[in-house]
């Protein structure tokens, strides 16, 4: 038992002595490997009947903390390897699993008093099946957990009279209490099972118990002596017996012992509510549920559903599809540039406006991964600014939407080749007020310095300097292309605009070599709006791209052309731009996907 | 890829007939549930790790309507894939 069989032992132990079927095991075990493998990448699928199925299931990328050194990081989108035991192999591993069994309502009959809720016929079946499901699971464990609430099962057992004295004692409204006292005999069932009866009673008693201190020390209101009128007769009672316990019972402070007391006779109302004599009962139940009705949101609150979507805000924030270049979609990138201010969210939109119509506006506010340093910037922010870009995010998006209008254009950087004419609103420049133009010189220079523009900062917005300044880059072990416009442009599909400010030095964007000097051009706008600009250098890069792997003979070249279609046809030759062309057919294929993608 | 195919490939590559693929398939397969049940691991090297795991009594809830079901304690097989399969299935494309 719980020993470790190696694929070795296990063909000994098939074959025994017979050492050439053993080689020949373990021959099979050695290929198998490679078999599922291939299958894998194959089909992302291997079914072995009998046995079980592998099966890849894609991850999404997320943000996580490197543990040692604290840095954020975004974990990339990763395929997992699942295995699924096939039926034969569960039921050999164990046999008799046994069945889940229901435990209560579904939730949503809390609301609902059971009388309408329930056919009389129905509920008379179902409640027997549900007190005998709940005693072995959850009253048995209950009482194991919690042994100081041992004793409540007496309590719940005890005369009426001593009942209503606890509740009194127990600082409840003396009304309550008394009210508790006229009530119970009403309420008293003849139950089948007296063992189960009590078992459920203290569940409920557990309950009621802890809402009843919660109301107490929530709403001063129902500190009143005199206890409002009953608006809801009796329905928070049948609610929380089936279900509550489930949640709040292992919660129960021994404290509340005494205060337990106070509720005691509710138990015994929810079972006769759904036999016959329940339109006598539920009325005088009324006085009972008193302190409860107050209440009767609070368990809502505190059930576990409530609890767990804790955890959601991050993983709404971490949609982000990532993929092999041009091979399935652009990327709609979300990175965090790698700045050093807390106003670094940079909201990518859809690249062409056509497709803005398609794409809902998925975000990502996360640290680049493979950054490049950046001199100046490596000490790379506070803890806080995490929290500060999740929580933002709308309100930053909402503002850069406004930012967007803002032809951005520049003065200190070197422009990227401009076809004439394609400067988008050239009138904007002139538009700046002479002071303002100085001071946008003197914070032009400064983020050249600090190579990192903040795209939420409406003044520099206003004041025309590029998004990033163009500058001086010392290629690094590890560096790409891609991860260097990942680093600096956000989005990596970018990267043709280094390799098209680079020519002279890279003629193959594959090999960049270490300590090798590149120019990462400037980007005019925001990496979600694109200047004309922009777009006709990245698309350049794409031509020249094109050229590259036309000249390698790959076979994948008429990718490079989609690129091209995607961001200015325009630079494409008379002979590429030809409708006819299968790089328009794959662009058309691609924009295909991609709608198809962001509708879903 | 299903089984048969997965015979096939092992025929093809090891050079055995695909009844002889067949049975010593089934042979470790069956070797692999058989040390599963009986509580222990079994490590194929470059595949990944078999084991079993108790998976204690729960509740849950019924997905289709929401009921809370008390889940009885039951025997898991779980799996982790070996580092280099892992990392070789990153080459997969979705889709294609």
């Amino acid at each position: 038992m719980n020993e470790r069989i190696f694929d070795s032992r296990l063909a000994e132990r098939i074959a025994g002595d017979d050492t050439a079927r053993r080689d020949r095991l373990k021959a099979v075990a050695r290929m198998l490997v490679g078999v599922v493998r291939d299958g894998l990448v194959r089909d992302g699928i291997v079914r072995v009947h009998g046995f079980g199925t592998f099966q890849l299931r894609p991850t999404k990328p997320r943000r996580g903390i490197n543990p040692h050194t604290g840095e954020r990081i975004l974990i990339p989108a990763r395929h997992r390897v699942i295995f699924r035991p096939a039926k034969a192999l569960r039921e050999r591993v164990d046999p008799d699993p046994g069945l889940a069994v229901p435990l209560a309502e579904p939730r949503p009959s809390r609301e609902v008093s059971p009388a309408s809720d329930v056919p009389p016929g129905e509920g008379a079946r179902e409640r027997p099946a549900v007190a005998a499901a709940i005693p072995q699971a959850v009253v048995s464990t209950n009482v194991e957990r919690a042994p100081a609430s041992a004793p409540l099962v007496e309590s719940g057992a005890r005369p009426v009279a001593d009942v209503g004295r606890d509740t009194g004692a127990s600082g409840e409204p003396p009304a309550a209490g008394a009210a508790a006292n006229e009530s119970t005999p009403a309420g008293e069932p003849e139950p089948p099972d007296e063992g189960a009866r009590r078992r459920t009673a203290l569940v409920a008693l557990l309950l009621l118990a802890f809402v009843a201190v919660l109301a107490w020390l929530l709403w001063p209101a129902a500190r009143e002596p005199v206890p409002p009128v009953a608006e809801e007769p009796a329905t928070p009672v049948t609610a929380p017996e089936g279900t509550e316990p489930v949640t709040e019972a292992p919660t129960d402070p021994d404290s509340l012992a005494p205060a337990i007391a106070a509720t005691p006779v509710e138990p015994s109302a929810p079972e006769p509510e759904t036999t016959p004599p329940a339109s006598e009962v539920a009325p005088v139940d009324i006085p009972l549920v008193e302190a409860p009705p107050a209440v009767a949101t609070p368990p809502l609150e505190i059930s576990p559903v409530e609890i767990s979507p804790a955890e959601i805000p991050s993983a709404e924030i971490a949609p982000v599809e990532l993929s092999g270049p041009l091979t399935e979609s652009y990327p709609l990138i979300f990175a965090e540039a790698p700045a050093v201010d807390a106003a670094d969210v940079v909201v990518l939109e859809p690249l062409q406006a056509t497709l803005a119509a398609l794409a809902p506006a998925v975000t990502e506010g996360a640290p680049a991964p493979a950054t490049p340093p950046i001199a100046g910037t490596d000490a790379p922010a506070v803890a806080g600014e995490w929290s500060a870009d999740l929580w933002g995010l709308d309100e930053r998006v909402a503002a850069l939407g406004a930012d967007l209008d803002v032809p951005v254009t520049v003065e200190t950087a070197p422009v990227a080749p401009v076809p004439s004419g394609a400067d988008p609103l050239p009138g904007a420049r002139e538009a700046v007020p002479p002071d303002t133009a100085v001071e946008a010189s003197a914070s032009a220079s400064e983020a050249a310095q600090r190579a990192i523009a903040e795209p939420t900062d409406p003044a520099a917005a206003t004041t025309g300097r590029p998004w990033f300044a163009a500058r001086e880059y010392t290629v690094q072990p590890g560096d790409t292309l891609w991860g260097l416009a990942e680093g600096n442009y956000v989005n990596p599909y970018y990267w043709p605009h280094i390799f098209n400010h680079n020519a002279a030095t890279v003629t193959n964007p594959d090999r960049i070599a270490i300590d090798q000097e590149l120019l990462l051009p400037a980007l005019q706008g925001e990496p979600a709006a694109l200047t004309e600009a922009d777009r006709t250098s990245i698309a350049e890069g794409y031509l020249r791209l094109y050229r590259f792997w036309a000249v390698e003979g790959r076979a994948n070249a008429d990718y490079a052309l989609v690129g091209v279609r995607f961001f200015d046809a325009g630079v494409l030759p008379a002979d590429l731009a030809d409708a006819g062309h299968p790089s328009d057919a794959l662009a058309a294929a691609f924009h295909a996907q991609l709608s198809a993608h962001y509708s879903r | 890829m299903n089984k048969s195919e997965i015979v096939d490939a092992l025929a093809r590559r090891l050079g055995y007939s695909k009844a002889e693929s067949k049975r010593l398939l089934d042979a470790h397969l069956d070797a692999i549930a058989h040390e599963l049940a009986i509580g222990n691991r079994v490590v194929i090297r470059g595949l990944g790790t078999f084991d079993s795991r108790e998976v204690p009594a729960h509740r849950g809830r019924r997905p289709g309507d929401g009921r809370m079901l008390e889940v009885p304690a039951r025997r898991q097989v779980t799996f982790r894939a070996a580092e280099g399969l892992r990392d070789a299935v990153q080459a997969w494309e979705p889709g294609t």
